[in-house]
């Protein structure tokens, strides 16, 4: 029988990919809107700004991002057990809210139910990845994975949503380029 | 029990120099009213984290190598949260931010977790 080796490094590159692009898109629209403030404004607020280009950015940006992280989401199920699979099954659940996000914006009231479901579903994606990591004896990243949860949810506790939102949103994409990273130097 | 890396020393002093900077850091942003209660609590909260982590790295801390990793990283967690409270200098929190990345590389290497894990079986 012939045996087929799978690498995962594509993985890899696809999930660190979907991290630029979002703290890329992040930037570029926050830029383009003088009056969106950092910590003043939530994220969702891009989604309806006044200028064109932020709008179109952040709600197409959410959409396409929320495609990539599905398809990582899915692979990661596939090429991981238990605890990884877990969190890969999550990070499809989040990415297909994320998605929503981008087409339901700040107008609409179902918004804030996604963004909650969004963010509580990557919440534990990242402590499956964490759990599997930490099981695996890839320590750097089970270490990520806790940095990433307690900062998000302590500045959540102690600062304002504007804030907590915008930490919990880079700590995200922090943890998802670590590990893409994971799967490219495997 | 085995000779201690070199490495965890070296841990144990970034730890406790990541310490005695938050308390300075506390010191000074202390003004003498109740409305800077939540600033030093966040900079004692990091004074603590870090002395958390020089105290799993000493010799004789009971402590198991994957969750010496944890504590360096939820440590990192507090330097964040303080980046994003503006609890003290920018400055003073790249340099805590450095030590605390210092201690998570230190705390992730094999050696020292395979020490950290026979301190607790001794």
């Amino acid at each position: 029988m012939t045996e087929v080796k799978r690498s995962a490094k594509g993985l890899g590159v696809l999930g660190l990919v979907a991290a630029i692009l979002f703290a890329f898109i992040w930037i570029v629209a926050a830029n383009a809107d003088p009056l969106w403030i950092l910590g003043e404004n939530t994220l969702s607020d891009m989604g309806t700004s006044d200028v064109e280009l932020t709008k179109n950015l952040f709600n197409y940006g959410c959409m396409l991002t929320g495609i990539l992280i599905f398809v990582y989401g899915a692979g990661k199920t596939v090429v991981s057990e238990k605890a990884g699979a877990a969190s890969g099954i999550l990070l499809c659940a989040a990415s297909v809210f994320l998605f929503c996000i981008g087409i339901y914006t700040n107008d609409y009231y179902v918004h804030s139910y996604f963004a909650v479901a969004f963010f509580v579903l990557l919440g534990f994606a990242v402590l499956c990845g964490g759990i599997d990591d930490g099981k695996n004896g890839r320590m750097l990243n089970a270490a990520v994975a806790a940095c990433v949860l307690f900062s998000s949810l302590a500045v959540l506790a102690a600062m304002d949503l504007a804030m907590g939102e915008a930490v919990a949103v880079a700590m995200g994409l922090i943890w998802l380029a670590a590990d893409g990273v994971k799967y490219i130097l495997s | 029990m085995s000779i201690a890396p070199k490495k965890m020393t070296i841990g144990l002093g970034l730890g406790l120099l990541g310490g005695i900077l938050s308390m300075a850091a506390l010191a000074y942003s202390w003004n003498d009213t109740l409305q800077i209660a939540t600033t030093v609590g966040i900079n004692l909260l990091m004074a603590t984290m870090f002395f958390a982590t020089a105290g799993a790295f000493s010799r004789t801390a009971p402590i198991a190598g994957k969750t010496v990793t944890v504590i360096a990283a939820v440590c990192v967690g507090a330097v964040i949260l303080s980046i994003a409270f503006g609890s003290t200098l920018i400055w003073l929190q790249i340099v805590l931010l450095i030590i605390g990345a210092a201690n998570i590389a230190i705390a992730a290497c094999p050696e020292v977790i395979r020490f950290s894990d026979s301190r607790v079986t001794a």
